[in-house]
């Protein structure tokens, strides 16, 4: 089995697990996957899920390592009064430092689901070794597809027009960053917040002239998402170009309990990595 | 703590050692073994803090994960009771070649326990069983009613309705080999698990220590069985997906190895 499992790190022992590709689908200079915690799931993530992808993307001539961050499944805790914010973005960097001096590895794609695509886009906007990124159920903002979709249905119910006219005025829409600032307010199991839109923006637009590639995708189990490709209207004055793609899975939970939807997952990602960065495909 | 693969190259296991961390009780060497599936990855960090807390008094400890589980070779629809039970036999082997001891000990949780007291030509010192699975067609129907309460809150927002079926079980495949494995474990009526003090530990009132508790008297072990109300919920739909996060019960457990 080309799996090897490493204690890595300087200031908190990390553990983690490198996938190797095998002989015959060894690329050279193929980035590596970097499979990032998922809330407090240690490195195997929900329902194992990454262990598939590791094996699945290795097969493809992607080496891929699923590491716990500091405190996380097997990992240490370090012992000093930085951030969280800034002891996680340190691990990542040390996961990447130890792969580079020990595999070779050059680029990397970092890719996680919850708080793993929040860590993900904020490791991308800082190392400039990542060369693409995945979100599973990361950032998103309100677009006007998207009020459309939510108030649609209820627009062109006479009912709803009948109660709004016997209702007084109605309260303004917040403008969205007003609205993200209320919901900045609530967390979600796994405590993340979202940013302002204008600071993700700022950060896609960094993203974008690194040519990074960027690969969005959302599950129902969102009440800020409900279409494909809402990002990108959401955030109309950067030019994506061909490096953003953005699935939207409707049916599918947010952690994948279902084998399917889990399947259908994997293969878009693994699709999209050959896409991007394989020599042959 | 030393994180490694071990036993065949092809069907690889991975574990990680836990050295004594203290000069306690450095004669004790305990392996443990986790549960299958999802209540693997819900019970990963206590067993992991346990870990921590026997090596902490001097054991030498090591967790491992099964063929098909975790991070060990296999995909997660591979393996059956007879495999992980080979599993348990090649890991008590390591500890016992890590530690340099002449017996070990086993914890085990939940269908951990139902396979460690069930695996033959195993001579342990203690075997602590907490919260066991003692009937495997029992256990596979009460994750079955767990797996269809969730399966409904699912279809309840999906265009596509999903289907129950009998080869996927919470997030994981159960094909009809594994199942038919699991539904054959029984450890009711005797283990093959030869240890000189069996510890059973319960997390909530249950007829099955009563019954483990008679079964094992009369063949003439020593036997310890305890409730401690401590985290459990196992067959609660609404508590499968939260952390594990039991005090009492590592507790009791890490009692039984002091000044051993």
């Amino acid at each position: 089995m080309p799996e090897q499992a490493y204690t890595f790190g300087n200031s908190a022992p990390l553990v983690g697990i490198y996938t190797n590709t095998t002989e015959d689908t060894t690329q050279n200079n193929a980035p590596t996957v970097l499979l990032l915690n998922s809330g407090l799931l240690h490195r195997s993530g929900p329902f194992r899920l990454h262990v598939d992808l590791a094996r699945k993307l290795s097969a493809f001539g992607f080496p891929v390592f699923r590491f716990d961050l500091s405190g996380i499944g097997d990992s240490g805790k370090h012992h000093d009064s930085r951030p969280r914010e800034e002891q996680i973005l340190s691990d990542i960097k040390q996961a990447m430092d130890f792969l580079s001096a020990r595999k070779g590895a050059k680029n990397f794609v970092a890719m996680g689901l919850c708080t793993g695509a929040d860590n993900a886009h904020k490791i991308s906007v800082r190392d400039a070794r990542i060369c693409g990124a995945v979100f599973l159920d990361g950032y998103c903002y309100p677009s006007t597809g998207y009020y459309l979709r939510l108030y649609g249905p209820k627009l062109l119910n006479p009912a709803v027009w009948w109660r709004a006219v016997k209702r007084t005025v109605p309260k303004p829409m917040p403008q969205n960053d007003e609205l993200f600032e209320t919901n900045d307010q609530r967390e979600d199991n796994y405590f993340w917040k979202l940013p302002l839109k204008h600071k993700t923006k700022s950060e896609l637009k960094t993203l974008v002239n690194r040519s990074v590639n960027l690969l969005y995708i959302y599950t129902g189990s969102n009440d800020f998402v409900n279409y494909k490709n809402q990002l990108a209207a959401s955030m109309k004055s950067i030019k994506f170009g061909n490096q953003l793609q953005e699935e939207y899975l409707k049916d599918a939970e947010h952690t994948y309990p279902l084998i399917a939807d889990r399947e259908q997952m994997i293969d878009i990602v693994c699709d999209w990595m050959r896409a991007k960065y394989s020599l042959v495909l | 703590m030393n994180p490694f693969y071990f036993g065949n190259s092809r069907e690889a296991l991975f574990g990680v050692y836990h050295p004594p961390i203290t000069m306690g009780i450095r004669n004790s060497a305990i392996l443990i073994c986790p549960p299958l599936g999802r209540e693997y990855i819900r019970t990963h960090w206590a067993l992991r803090r346990l870990a921590d807390q026997l090596a902490q008094g001097g054991a030498h400890v090591l967790r491992f994960d099964y063929f098909g589980n975790g991070d060990s070779a296999g995909e997660s629809g591979e393996g059956n009771v007879e495999h992980w039970q080979n599993d348990i036999r090649t890991a008590a082997d390591e500890l016992l070649e890590l530690s340099g001891v002449q017996k070990i000990s086993i914890v085990a949780l939940r269908a951990g326990a139902a396979l460690a007291a069930s695996t033959t030509d195993l001579d342990t010192s203690n075997l602590v069983l907490w919260d066991p699975v003692i009937n495997g067609r029992s256990y596979l129907d009460g994750l079955r009613q767990v797996y269809r309460t969730k399966l409904e809150a699912y279809n309840r927002i999906r265009q596509q309705k999903v289907k129950e079926t009998p080869d996927e079980l919470l997030g994981f495949p159960l094909p009809a080999a594994m199942r038919s494995s699991i539904e054959q474990l029984d450890i009711s009526s005797g283990f093959h698990n030869k240890a000189d003090s069996i510890h059973v530990f319960s997390s909530r009132k249950t007829n099955n220590l009563s019954q483990l508790q008679e079964m094992l008297e009369q063949g003439g072990g020593t036997f310890h069985g305890e409730i401690i109300n401590d985290a459990g919920d196992w067959d609660q739909a609404s508590k499968v997906g939260d952390a594990f996060l039991p005090t009492s019960i590592p507790a009791a457990i890490a009692k039984i190895f002091e000044g051993t």
